[in-house]
């Protein structure tokens, strides 16, 4: 059984940029220069998420859509484990594969094949494993030669390749992934739809945060629509989009 | 055990949760894990993919070197110069002769040089590797791992100077020297917990590695790595003092075939064990946080 449930998860960031997070700052607190604050550290706090409850059940295919800033990544990254809820609880069932950034586990100076074995690694493979694996990860990406070539002469559509490729070729089971796939060309896309439709049919998860929105019409058959860190629509492809239709 | 065998099950290990013990799920089996126990697994998952970091590691210093011809022999040939020419300087300055000066040198710098690796690398050890620590949740024991073995493998060039040093001497470490594997093993630990701490306290407050950069500093010049302790005369024991001379001196005094003093042994085990300790307590308390603070 592979689910993730959340039951009224918030997520507080705190930004320390904005006030500097300086030594001198936290030693000085409470001196002459402090005021009264209802913040008990005086710290700037962005209420990323606020009280979202959802449910991923097998075979969902979400797509994560919303203006910049309205908590999609922070949502991704809360899912994945990355940051901790201030309240409320995330349950996971399943092993996660997150694909939140093109350039984790990539070097830059080392070649395509070097770097297949690198990110293959940190998605959790054995060396063993990727050996077995190596040839289809190969194929897959399309990218022949240039597997051959260091990372710096990639293009980031090559590289998108490279990373989905790798991430996907042990069959993941809930698989998150933040917009850059879209970095691919058409058929890259294409390539990419059919192996995450196979993969979610095979009884797993997909959430992809993108503001594609061919993308998310293609691939997902479930919307969830954030703003200001809200859940603000939950519900069927087409009903999202036949929505949408209806405004237009 | 429970705890190893969801650890397996699931790849990455996950931080998730409230700040309640949380209901953290791996795989199979829902259960509680108490912050102690995530700190625990982190600990140990992040040893367990010993592949990944080992691969990072040496992948990080090939990069360093790759396309110069010696490559990392660079590290070994520039220590070789450095204790040359400070062996005809100093040797002659501090009138000491030069079989026992020059391993003393150059034993010395290749401790120094993996000390202070390990403790300026520390500040950044999460903050170099925000990009990883935020796309998913990685043991951040992982990176520590890494910065340990990348500081090792340099040791391990600097080392071939202690090789043609002793030829060159005739230095035979003898039986004493087999009590550079506790030594080493004692250095490794204490690297393990200054990586975790620093790195951690060095994510939230960014001031912290000029500091540190400054303390080191300092703390070489009143190490004895180019100079003698016992040129201290009366005052010879002001150099007990610092903890770096012990951690030199448990690298050094062996390979030199000589025993580390009591005193070393027991004063390194006590930082060995308070810094676990501190360590071990901040870890539980403040793991979750360090992806908020990158």
């Amino acid at each position: 059984m592979v689910a993730v449930t959340l039951e009224g998860v918030c997520v507080d960031y705190p930004v320390y940029g904005a006030e500097s997070r300086s030594l001198k700052k936290s030693l000085l607190r409470g001196g002459i220069g402090s005021r009264v604050s209802h913040d008990a550290h005086r710290r700037i706090t962005v209420h990323a998420l606020r009280d979202i409850s959802l449910q991923f059940r097998e075979g969902d295919r979400i797509g994560l859509v919303g203006p910049n800033g309205a908590g999609k990544s922070t949502l991704l990254r809360t899912i994945a484990g990355i940051y901790e809820p201030a309240r409320g609880r995330v349950r996971v069932e399943g092993r996660i594969t997150s694909l939140l950034s093109l350039n984790v586990g990539i070097e830059e100076e080392a070649t395509g094949l070097e770097n297949i074995t690198l990110r293959g690694l940190a998605a959790g493979m054995t060396k063993r494993e990727i050996e077995r694996h190596a040839a289809d990860i190969a194929d897959f990406t399309e990218l022949g030669e240039y597997l051959n070539f260091p990372l710096y002469t990639y293009s980031a559509g090559m590289r998108a390749r490279l990373a989905f490729a790798i991430s996907t070729a042990i069959e993941p089971e809930i698989l998150l992934m933040d917009e850059w796939i879209g970095a691919g060309d058409a058929s890259f896309i294409e390539k990419a739809r059919d192996r995450l439709n196979s993969m979610v049919d095979e009884s797993g998860i997909l959430v992809l945060a993108s503001h594609n929105q061919n993308l998310i019409k293609r691939v997902c058959n479930r919307i969830v629509e954030l703003e200001g860190g809200n859940v603000k629509h939950a519900g069927s492809t087409e009903a999202f989009f036949g929505a949408e239709m209806e405004k237009v | 055990m429970e705890l190893a065998d969801g650890a397996s099950k699931d790849r990455s290990l996950g931080r998730a949760g409230g700040t309640e013990p949380t209901e953290y799920n791996r795989g199979m089996v829902p259960r509680k894990f108490s912050a102690a126990e995530l700190a625990l697994l982190d600990v140990v998952e992040g040893a367990r993919r010993w592949e990944l970091w080992v691969a990072m590691g040496v992948q990080d210093l090939k990069r360093r070197y790759r396309r110069s011809i010696l490559g990392p022999l660079w590290l070994t040939l520039s220590l070789a110069i450095l204790v040359a020419a400070l062996s005809l300087l100093y040797g002659r300055l501090l009138n000491v002769p030069l079989d026992r000066y020059v391993p003393h040198l150059a034993l010395g710098f290749i401790a120094w040089q993996f000390i202070q690796g390990v403790v300026t690398d520390s500040c950044n050890v999460f903050t170099g590797h925000k990009g990883w620590i935020t796309n998913a949740p990685w043991p951040l024991s992982l990176f520590v791992y890494k910065m340990v073995l990348q500081n090792t493998l340099m040791m391990a060039h600097n080392a071939l100077v202690y090789v043609g040093v002793a030829i060159l001497f005739g230095i035979f470490a003898g039986l004493p020297g087999l009590l550079i594997i506790p030594g080493l093993a004692l250095v490794f630990v204490n690297a393990v917990w200054v990586g975790l701490l620093f790195g951690a306290v060095c994510a939230r407050f960014r001031d912290i590695p000029q500091i540190v950069q400054s303390v080191m500093r300092v703390a070489f010049f009143v190490t004895p790595v180019i100079w003698m302790p016992d040129q201290l005369g009366a005052r010879s024991h002001l150099a007990l003092f610092n903890p770096f001379t012990h951690f030199v001196e448990l690298i050094r005094a062996p390979l030199l075939g000589q025993v580390p003093p009591a005193l070393t042994w027991m004063l390194a085990l006590a930082v060995t064990a308070v810094g676990c300790l501190v360590t071990w307590l901040f870890f539980v308390r403040f793991r979750r946080r360090v992806a908020y603070w990158l």
